[in-house]
């Protein structure tokens, strides 16, 4: 007998085997289904609910799949060979209740049970995203959420240049600018998606060249136009994650009362000079979180704002904020860390110093406080009181 | 009556024009209502900006202690001890 099939042998018998079905009634009362198989194996088909970690790195990313050991996982392969190797090596690491689903993925499939297929990373793609795919916070899986994302840029102005450009080279499969404005040569010193060559030229297809120049699979969608409350509703429903790199009130109002009423995050950025602020508002996350009005409830009347234009920016600090804008939107995609929900990041970049702010949301916020109905309360833009 | 305790009032570059460029005070006082009384004794439009009228906070302005918005603490009520920061967080858009 051949070691492979002695070692197989006492596999068996140590590691209890589950039907397809069974496995995927267990799942739906919170077992762990993985699926070890290799890539050009799960691209015909992946379990519903199924987690794909692969054979080659679970030992080192099972840990952030399931960090209870004492969590029952159910481990497929192809067959039901495979999974019991994968098994035994699971058990080893401590988990306590490892099962391997029976005739594998095959026998999944023979039984009925759904399944889908997963979009598929070509060569070209795994040779692109290959230092972002060896994380275990992205890895295949991660990386096929990304290009299915749709994410939305307010602006292609200083935050949202290189926003837009770590967007794309991480592979957000489909990115969306809004932007009226033309590119000016003074705009240059930080929208660095814009060239020289490009002055003139409508913002948001300089920064479409820019980005397919840099990742060409990628989908852009430009939206040349001002937003307003007239067109805001349909723009923002077409994607997942909007990132909010306007430079004026109005804009950050709207893009906030919106995203509420949608129930869509809100990555906000704002600069004056060297000083900034991040946060990602959405008061639909699983957890709840507080929405830029519990923050702020209202504007500046204008002359109180500070104007912007007249105070000059080093194009560092809006470099600093949009890549802090761009990491959020990228967790947020990828369903991973801790996003800047409640949290109000603060740059100073004189001092070099972050500060986190604590936010809650605030019970009495005219757009999401309790007993305000988003869609109702307030319109978009509507004007707002401020005391003398 | 409670004795004054030394603390600092950090000013964001957007309104530093209303105190001559500094980017923090130091003050004496026992609560924030009363640092900004203070700040406001020496740079009146400071004060204006971040209160109103009836000395209330404005919209657009938060303050925070202990990296906590006074709202969630004892708002301008909250008491300070020496050595405490406060800070103003007014809205900014630049973008």
């Amino acid at each position: 007998m051949k070691a492979s099939d002695r070692r197989l042998a006492e596999l068996r018998a140590e590691i209890p085997e589950v039907a397809p079905a069974d496995a995927r009634a267990l799942a739906q009362q919170g077992a762990i289904l993985i699926d070890v198989r290799d890539a050009d194996e799960t691209a015909q088909g992946v379990a519903d609910g199924a987690r794909v970690l692969g054979r080659s790195f679970l030992e080192l990313r099972i840990e952030d799949a399931a960090p209870d050991p004492a969590q029952p996982l159910l481990v497929m392969c192809g067959s039901g060979v495979r999974s019991l190797f994968a098994a035994a090596g699971l058990r080893q690491l401590g988990y306590r209740d490892v099962r391997s689903v029976a005739g594998g993925f095959n026998a999944w499939k023979d039984a009925g049970l759904p399944f889908h297929l997963p979009k598929v990373l070509d060569a070209n793609a795994r040779l692109r995203y290959a230092r972002q795919l060896n994380l275990p916070e992205v890895g295949e899986a991660g990386q096929r959420k990304l290009l299915d994302a749709r994410v939305l840029l307010i602006g292609a102005g200083g935050l949202g240049a290189p926003a837009g450009l770590y967007l794309a080279a991480a592979g957000v499969g489909t990115l969306g600018i809004v932007d009226h404005d033309v590119v000016e040569r003074s705009n240059l010193n930080r929208q660095v998606i814009h060239a020289d060559g490009r002055v003139g030229q409508p913002k948001v297809e300089s920064a479409r060249e820019a980005l397919l120049a840099l990742n060409p699979d990628i989908r852009v969608e430009t939206h040349a136009m001002h937003l307003s409350p007239d067109n805001v509703d349909a723009l923002f429903a077409q994607y997942d994650v909007i990132v909010d790199g306007s430079d004026n009130f109005d804009a950050h109002y709207l893009a906030n009362d919106t995203c509420v009423r949608l129930g869509l995050p809100c990555v906000h950025g704002s600069i004056y000079r060297f000083d900034a602020q991040v946060s990602v508002f959405w008061p639909a996350a699983p957890g709840g979180g507080p929405c830029y009005r519990c923050l702020y409830a209202a504007p500046p009347p204008p002359e109180l704002a500070p104007s912007c234009n007249e105070a000059g920016v080093l194009g560092v600090v809006p470099g600093v904020v949009g890549l802090l804008e761009a990491t959020e939107a990228l967790k947020l995609v990828l369903g991973i860390g801790r996003p800047l929900i409640g949290r109000l990041l603060c740059y100073d970049a004189l001092a070099m110093r972050f500060r986190e702010l604590a936010l809650r949301p605030d019970p009495h916020c005219v757009l999401c406080g309790a007993g305000h109905s988003p869609s109702a309360d307030v319109k978009p833009h509507e004007p707002t009181h401020h005391p003398a | 009556m409670d004795a004054a305790a030394r603390v600092t009032l950090c000013i964001p570059a957007a309104l530093r024009m209303h105190c001559a460029g500094a980017d923090q005070l130091s003050l004496d006082a026992t609560s924030v209502r009363a640092a900004l009384a203070a700040a406001g004794a020496r740079h009146a439009s400071l004060s204006q900006y971040i209160l109103t009228r009836d000395g209330q906070l404005r919209p657009f302005v938060k303050v925070f202690v202990h990296n906590q918005d006074v709202r969630d603490l004892d708002g301008l009520d909250t008491r300070l001890v020496d050595g405490d920061e406060v800070l103003i967080v007014p809205s900014v858009a630049g973008g």
